[in-house]
Order: structure tokens, then C-alpha cells, then sequence
């Protein structure tokens, strides 16, 4: 064989290599893409079929007739839902949503526990999904700052297009006054409450009704007591009698509202102030937040609190302490207590709520766990390549039969009509055979709902009366409402100055918890906070909340 | 030019060959340098880097002035001055060890059981490490008669820099002295040979043939060693600390992490990366300076 004859062998083997793997390529990449039995909408036809149907409130196929589209959405997974489903799409309701609409939902479920990396992450690649659900609740700025960012669209501009929506919010003022900013714009497609019937609290102060038999004491009504109490729990042999996690102060301002202040309230965004009578103020800055330190400090010192509580540090950490029989008091969500009695190796172990703890007996709270009329909900990409479809989706949301099915899912065999006209899960639900959560079970019929209606998930009798411990003390009198917003320049002055207070604030607030910054450093703490110009960040809040309050 | 021609024209395929790799570091490493340029505005995503306020060097007089300036750049230079000084030697002696065992079987057992932790991800590394440095963990009760208190490992400021260092000489010590045993299976046999002859024990041919056999492995090492000094390993640092020992935990890629990422200052973090990497920069050329100066060996 000569040279010249050579080389061709070997051109024509690559170009047949080539091809092979080529083809191969290829076939994956179509497989991925999957449900290849339905063909894929081409852009036009979708448009046309939209366009068609613009204006219509009733529940319809947004894609032609045997045609599918995709779209990408955000969203985080409710904590304990995996041993349930692989991902949103298992939902029976999602499933239903799908056949109906023809919309395929490519749902993105970061890590629980890393949900705020993660949309960190994806929205520094610029690569954003076509739907976010809860992001707010994980971004530093909230929901508003998606818009400020330019990463979500003003829904206000299109409200035209969302006619079911459109009726929802005009249903009542304090659902135009939360949804809508200073300036008329709206980051998200709100979720209601129907009838704007406020939920009972879900998080609560749970602590062990078979320890408290066993050392014989009533359930602790002040801070006092729940010294008293602990103690005894550690005389008794317990390890860990009180759970504080990673931040030292547990979420939703339980615990600290007996102490006059709010802090870190997780409640649509995070913000670091509360109010008194119309007036911002700074917790760190105010007395019962040292009060606090101190004694966090001295039950840490006294091995009431776990000594490894800084690895409490996500949702999973916490949901793996919370079973541990080693526990004796922990803040968390109330029906954890179901799950505890399900997961725990200790059948004698029980827990019971407490009422928040006071300074003095009969003393009121003004500042807990509100559960909100009007939440942040599906926020819309301002880089989305089917805008009229997404806003489509999202508005079937808020139409009355989507309104239904999405609180009670699509299977009528889960639930049942009383007799008054409204609808109760059944024990397919709460006594289901493979001892699922009910909220899990809930979670994968019925999904999360645009309108909720209210105590939807608490039929359990024992829970709603636990949580109306926590409604009767408190008035919510301190809360800053979540949907108040800050304009450009004044969230420039807030991020600027308080991203270095809050890293501050955070690394102290342990230290003292831990005993490894002493007390008598406590006034050069305050100092140092106020020499980072919090007065100023304050100041921007101060306009902000009276901006609201005359809305 | 022409000489150039003809080399391609005889190397043909090796210059593609080389193509991807320029096409990777242009792509990756140098058309990102670009944006640098975030380090000099108040960058906003919704603006882009064409769109944002230009702001000068406001971002480093903020990050210089900063109070957590001093402690980022000190805790940096001790973290990677600590894994310098007792982690660039340890692969060097254990590579001379393992030199000298002359039972195969064992000596290559020894070598893939050190390799080993290099292996697993930084993520299950650092779930180890927080297991055995918990309160009631194994690291814990054996030390804890030293320490005089059972405590966290991880919330103790005093002890990050030990449990650093000591990890990351378990966990890169084995991987670390494979080119140092390739330089060392070099060394010419004779040498030794003529020492033994001259007389020489042990100890003395290790001094006089071995360690001048790889000096200039060890010297380029050092150079790329100190180039990377200021990165130290990032992931394990996030993964091990928490707010209680920011004081002695808390490195500048961190701060530029929590600043950046978490709190949305991309500028700011971007000055803060990029004064990182002039610093780098400076090291490694200063390194190859001096070692161009006092010895033959030099990386450029």
C-alpha cells in the first residue's frame, strides 16, 4: 500500500468515526430532551395559539393539540418531601396541570439547605429559568430586589394578560396595599389567602411531655422557668435539653418576643429590624438583646444547649436533631411532632407545645410568628423566551377550578365536602398506610396553591389548638410587614452599610453566646455598631415603613 | 517567521493538537480577566459591566479600610505560611522514606493508602473532619486531657490553623510525593555507588545524592507552591468554618464569597479578588527572581 492509499484508509476510518459518534451524540441529546412522543411546538405556532386565546380566564390547553413545550422553573422542595417524590413533577396536581395545559415543567430543585447559593450562583451565570418560586424568600434584597436586578418582570405591566389574577387581587385592598411597591410595581404574581382568612401559626416551642412527667414540673411560662426546667431535664440525663441553632436566635422571632424585640424575621424577606409605634428600631442595639446573650451564654456554659448547636446549620441538620431522643426543647415547626413520633427509636418520647416564654406571667408578646394574608409568589424571568406563555400558566393559577384542585388536588378519592360547603382532607391523607407526614401527602397530591385556603393542612385538631398558644399572647404590634420596599438609592445606602453589620452582628452574637467574647466588651459592641453608620440604614428604613404605612 | 512555518508544516499535528488547550485557557482564563473591570464600578447584574456606575478605586479604599482587611490578609498569609512550612515538606520526606523501603508489597501498599484521601471530595473530607472534631467525636476525646475541656474542635479560634494544616497533610501528602518518587527514581545509581564507596552511611547519601538529586524538582515545586500560596483551599475553609471563628477561619476568598455571592457586591468582591491575585502574581515572579539568582533552577 502506498502512501496516498494510506492516508485515505485512515480519512475515510475518522470521517466514519466521526459519524458514528456523531449519531450517537446525538441520539442522547434528543433522549434527553424526552417525551419524544409528543412533538415539540415550534415558536410561531405557539404564539398563534396563544394570541388566539388571549383574555380567556377558563381552564385550556396553552399548546396546540398534541404538541408539548417546556418550561424551566426554580423552585426549592418543601424539607422532607424526597422519600415522597423525585421532583415537583410527581405532584398529582403538576401531573393534572400538565395533561391539561400541555406545559411541561423542567423543575430546578436545589440542595435543601444551599437554596440561597444556589440562586445566587444561577443568577451570577446570567442563565436564568423561566419561573421562580419562593426566591425571595432566599435572596438577600427579597423578592423586590429580583426586580431591581432586572432578573424578574414588573407583573403590574401585564396585568392585562392576566385576567384571573387580575380578579383575585382587586378582591380586597390589603392585597392591592402588600402586593403592589411605593412605586406601582409588583415583583411577583402574589399568593392569597382566600377570603383573606389569616392561618394559624405553624411554628412553635416544643418541648418533651415525657421528660417534664419525669421530673415533675409543669410546662415553663417564663424565661425563669425554662431555666428551672432545663436543668432538671440535665439532672435527668439529658443531653441536649434545649436546641438553639447555628445563628444562635431560632427562626421566625420565636423565643426572643418575651424580651420587646424582633429580629431576623424570616417572613418573606429577611429583615434585620422590627417597629415600635411607627419607629425602626435595630435589636442589637437594644437592651433585650444583650438580656438575651447573657442568657444564652450562661445555659451554654451550663451545658443546657447542645454543644455542637453551630453544625445546626440547615434544614436537614435540623430535621436530623429533631427526632434525636437526646433533645429536650426545641423551637420548630409544630407538626414536626408528627413526624417525631413517627421517625423516633424511643417510643415514649412526646412532645407538647409551650406557650412563648415571658419575663413576667401574663405578660403579652408583640412581635412572633405571623402567618401573612399575602405572600411573594411565582416571579416570571425578565429573559424568558415564552413570556405570554409563562404568564398564561401562571394566571390558570388563579382561576376558580385551578383554585380547587390546587388545595386539594385532582384525585377526589383524598378529600371530602362537609356539609357547610367546604372541603376536608380524609384518613387517605392523615392516617395513610405507608405513615407518610400528612403535610408530605398533602405536599405530593395537592402541591402549593396561588390562593391557599387557610388551615388547609391543619385539620389535626391537637395542632390548631397548640398554635392558637401562640396567637392569644400575641398581637404582632412590632412586625414590619415583608412588602415594604426600598427604591434604588435607598437600598444602595442599606446594602452598603448593613452587609457589614449583619457579617458583624453574626460572628458576635455567637462569640458571647459561646462565652468566647466576654460581657464587659458588650458596650464596645454596641459602640462598634453604631460607628458602622447603622443610623443611616435605619434612616433609609425609617422613609421606607412610613412610605407604607400612609399606603 | 519562516523557521516557524517549517516547524509547523513538520509538526503539523502536534500544533492542532495544541489547540485546544490555548482555546481553554483563552476561554476560561483569559477572556474572564476581562472582567476585572467590575472591580473598578458599582456593578449591578441588571446593568452589565458596559452599563455601571465607574467608581474608581472606591471598592479597594473600601476593602482596605474595612475592619476585616487586617484579619482576612492575616489569617490568609498564616493559613498558607502554616500549610508552606509543614505541608510542602511532608510529601518531600515521605517520597525519601518510601525511597529506602526495598519490600515492594508493602511499600506500595503504603503509597495507595496514602493516596487515598486525596481522592474523596473536598465535601466528604470536611464531614469527617466535623464528625471526629464534634464534642463527644474521637479527635476530640483523645486530645481533650491536653486541652483540659471537652469543647467543639471547630468553635475553638485557637485550634482552626491546627486542624487545617494537619488535614491537609493527610489529605494531600500521599498524591503530592509521586513526582518527587519519579524524580527520585532518576538519581543516578552510580553516585551512590561512589559514595558508598567514599564511604557514606544512610543518612549521608540521602544528603549529599538524593535531596541534591531532586533539588530542582523541589525548587519548582516551591515556586508553583508560592504562586498558589494565597488561594488556599477554599472549599475546605467554607465547609469548616462558621461565625465563631471567622477570627482565625475567615481567608479572603471567603470574605469575597459572603460579600460577593451571598451579598450581592460583585464589584467589591472583584477588587478584593483581584488585589488576591496581583499579590499571587508578585509572590510567584519574586520567587522565581530570587531562584534564578542563587541557583540554576528557575520556572520563567
Amino acid at each position: 500500500m502506498n502512501q496516498k492509499n494510506k492516508r485515505m484508509t485512515w480519512n475515510k476510518r475518522m470521517t466514519w468515526s466521526t459519524i458514528v459518534v456523531g449519531s450517537l451524540l446525538m441520539a442522547t441529546l434528543t433522549g434527553c430532551s424526552g417525551n419524544s412522543s409528543q412533538q415539540k411546538a415550534s415558536q410561531e405556532e405557539l404564539q398563534q395559539h396563544l394570541e388566539s386565546q388571549e383574555g380567556s380566564t377558563s381552564l385550556r390547553r396553552l399548546v396546540p393539540e398534541g404538541k408539548t413545550v417546556t418550561l424551566k422553573a426554580w423552585r426549592p422542595t418543601h424539607s422532607s418531601i424526597g422519600t415522597l417524590m423525585e421532583s415537583w413533577n410527581d405532584t398529582l396536581f403538576q401531573r393534572w396541570m400538565e395533561e391539561q395545559t400541555g406545559v411541561h415543567i423542567d423543575w430546578i430543585t436545589p440542595v435543601s439547605g444551599t437554596e440561597g447559593d444556589n440562586l445566587a450562583m444561577l443568577i451570577s451565570s446570567g442563565e436564568y429559568p423561566d419561573l421562580f418560586f419562593d426566591a425571595g424568600l432566599v435572596y438577600p434584597t427579597g423578592a423586590y430586589g429580583l426586580l431591581k436586578d432586572g432578573v424578574v418582570i414588573d407583573v403590574a405591566k401585564h396585568l392585562d394578560k392576566l385576567p384571573n389574577y387580575k380578579t383575585e387581587l382587586e378582591r380586597s385592598s390589603v392585597r392591592q396595599i402588600e402586593s403592589y411597591s411605593d412605586e406601582g410595581e409588583m415583583a411577583s404574581l402574589s399568593s392569597f389567602t382566600q377570603d383573606d382568612v389569616q392561618d394559624a401559626t405553624w411554628y412553635g416551642i416544643l418541648m418533651r411531655k415525657d421528660m417534664l412527667e419525669k421530673v415533675n414540673m409543669e410546662a415553663p411560662q417564663t424565661y425563669d422557668e425554662w431555666y428551672d426546667v432545663l436543668t432538671a431535664f440535665k439532672k435527668a440525663g439529658l443531653e441536649k435539653p434545649y436546641l438553639l441553632n447555628s445563628d444562635g436566635f431560632p427562626k421566625l422571632n420565636m423565643f426572643i418576643g418575651g424580651l420587646g424585640f424582633g429580629y431576623m424575621n424570616y417572613g418573606g424577606s429577611v429583615q434585620p429590624f422590627y417597629q415600635v409605634d411607627g419607629k425602626v428600631r435595630y435589636a442589637p442595639l437594644e437592651e433585650g438583646f444583650r438580656t438575651y446573650l447573657e442568657m444564652m451564654n450562661k445555659w451554654y456554659s451550663e451545658g443546657l444547649i447542645d454543644q455542637d448547636f453551630l453544625s445546626l446549620n440547615s434544614i436537614n441538620a435540623e430535621f436530623a436533631a429533631y427526632p434525636d431522643p437526646r433533645t429536650g426543647s426545641m423551637v420548630a415547626p409544630i407538626s414536626v411532632v408528627n413526624v417525631i413520633r413517627e421517625l423516633t427509636p424511643d417510643k415514649n418520647v412526646d412532645y407538647i407545645a409551650v406557650p412563648h416564654p415571658v419575663v413576667n406571667k401574663g405578660d403579652k408578646i408583640h412581635v412572633g410568628t405571623e402567618s401573612r394574608l399575602v405572600r411573594s409568589g411565582m416571579q416570571i424571568s425578565s429573559k424568558t423566551k415564552n413570556l405570554d406563555l409563562a404568564l398564561q400558566w401562571a394566571d390558570l393559577f388563579y382561576s376558580p377550578d385551578v383554585i380547587h384542585i390546587s388545595n386539594y388536588g385532582p384525585d377526589e378519592s383524598y378529600y371530602e365536602k362537609l356539609p357547610d360547603g367546604t372541603y376536608r382532607f380524609n384518613e387517605k391523607v392523615y392516617a395513610n398506610e405507608d405513615g407518610f407526614a400528612a403535610i408530605d401527602m398533602i405536599t405530593s397530591i395537592a402541591d402549593a396553591p396561588a390562593v391557599v385556603v387557610s388551615n388547609r393542612t391543619v385539620t389535626d385538631p391537637w395542632l390548631l389548638e397548640q398554635a392558637e398558644l401562640y396567637d392569644s399572647i400575641n398581637d404582632n404590634a412590632y412586625v414590619i410587614s415583608s412588602s415594604l420596599t426600598l427604591n434604588d438609592e435607598e437600598s444602595k445606602t442599606y446594602n452598603s452599610v448593613m452587609t457589614n453589620i449583619i457579617d458583624y452582628v453574626e460572628e458576635m452574637q455567637i462569640k458571647f453566646i459561646m462565652g468566647i467574647e466576654k460581657f464587659d466588651k458588650y458596650d464596645a459592641f454596641v459602640e462598634r455598631i453604631r460607628s458602622m453608620n447603622v443610623e443611616t440604614a435605619m434612616a433609609v428604613y425609617q422613609k421606607a415603613l412610613d412610605r407604607y404605612n400612609s399606603r | 517567521m519562516r523557521a516557524l512555518y517549517i516547524n509547523y508544516k513538520r509538526h503539523k499535528m502536534v500544533y492542532w493538537m495544541t489547540l485546544p488547550v490555548i482555546l481553554y485557557f483563552v476561554v476560561f482564563h483569559y477572556l474572564p480577566m476581562a472582567g476585572v473591570i467590575m472591580a473598578f464600578q458599582n456593578f449591578s447584574p441588571k446593568t452589565g459591566i458596559f452599563g455601571s456606575e465607574w467608581v474608581g478605586f472606591q471598592n479597594f479604599i473600601d476593602f482596605f479600610n474595612s475592619p476585616n482587611f487586617i484579619r482576612v490578609l492575616k489569617n490568609t498569609l498564616a493559613l498558607s505560611l502554616l500549610d508552606l512550612l509543614f505541608g510542602f515538606p511532608a510529601p518531600i520526606i515521605l517520597a525519601l522514606l518510601l525511597n529506602e523501603i526495598r519490600a515492594r508489597l508493602f511499600k506500595r501498599t503504603v503509597q495507595t493508602i496514602s493516596y487515598l484521601p486525596y481522592f474523596l471530595s473536598t465535601a466528604i473530607i470536611a464531614g469527617l473532619i466535623h464528625d471526629f472534631t464534634s464534642s463527644t467525636g474521637p479527635i476530640t476525646t483523645m486530645i481533650a486531657p491536653l486541652l483540659g475541656k471537652t469543647a467543639n474542635l471547630l468553635s475553638l479560634p485557637e485550634m482552626f490553623r491546627t486542624i487545617f494544616v494537619t488535614t491537609n497533610i493527610w489529605q494531600f501528602m500521599g498524591y503530592n510525593s509521586i513526582i518527587y518518587l519519579a524524580a527520585l527514581s532518576r538519581v543516578d545509581s552510580e553516585q551512590y555507588e561512589a559514595a558508598k564507596i567514599d564511604g557514606a552511611g544512610h543518612w549521608k547519601q540521602c544528603i549529599h545524592v538524593t535531596i541534591p538529586g531532586i533539588s530542582s524538582t523541589i525548587i519548582i515545586m516551591l515556586i508553583l507552591n508560592l504562586g498558589q500560596m494565597l488561594n488556599v483551599n477554599f472549599e475546605k475553609v467554607l465547609l469548616l468554618y462558621n461565625s465563631a471563628i471567622y477570627e482565625t477561619a475567615d481567608v479572603i476568598s471567603t470574605y469575597i464569597y459572603r460579600q460577593g455571592i451571598l451579598s450581592h457586591n460583585y464589584g467589591y468582591s472583584t477588587a478584593v479578588g483581584l488585589f488576591n491575585s496581583v499579590i499571587g502574581l508578585l509572590l510567584i515572579v519574586s520567587a522565581n527572581y530570587v531562584s534564578k539568582k542563587y541557583s540554576e533552577t528557575r520556572l520563567f
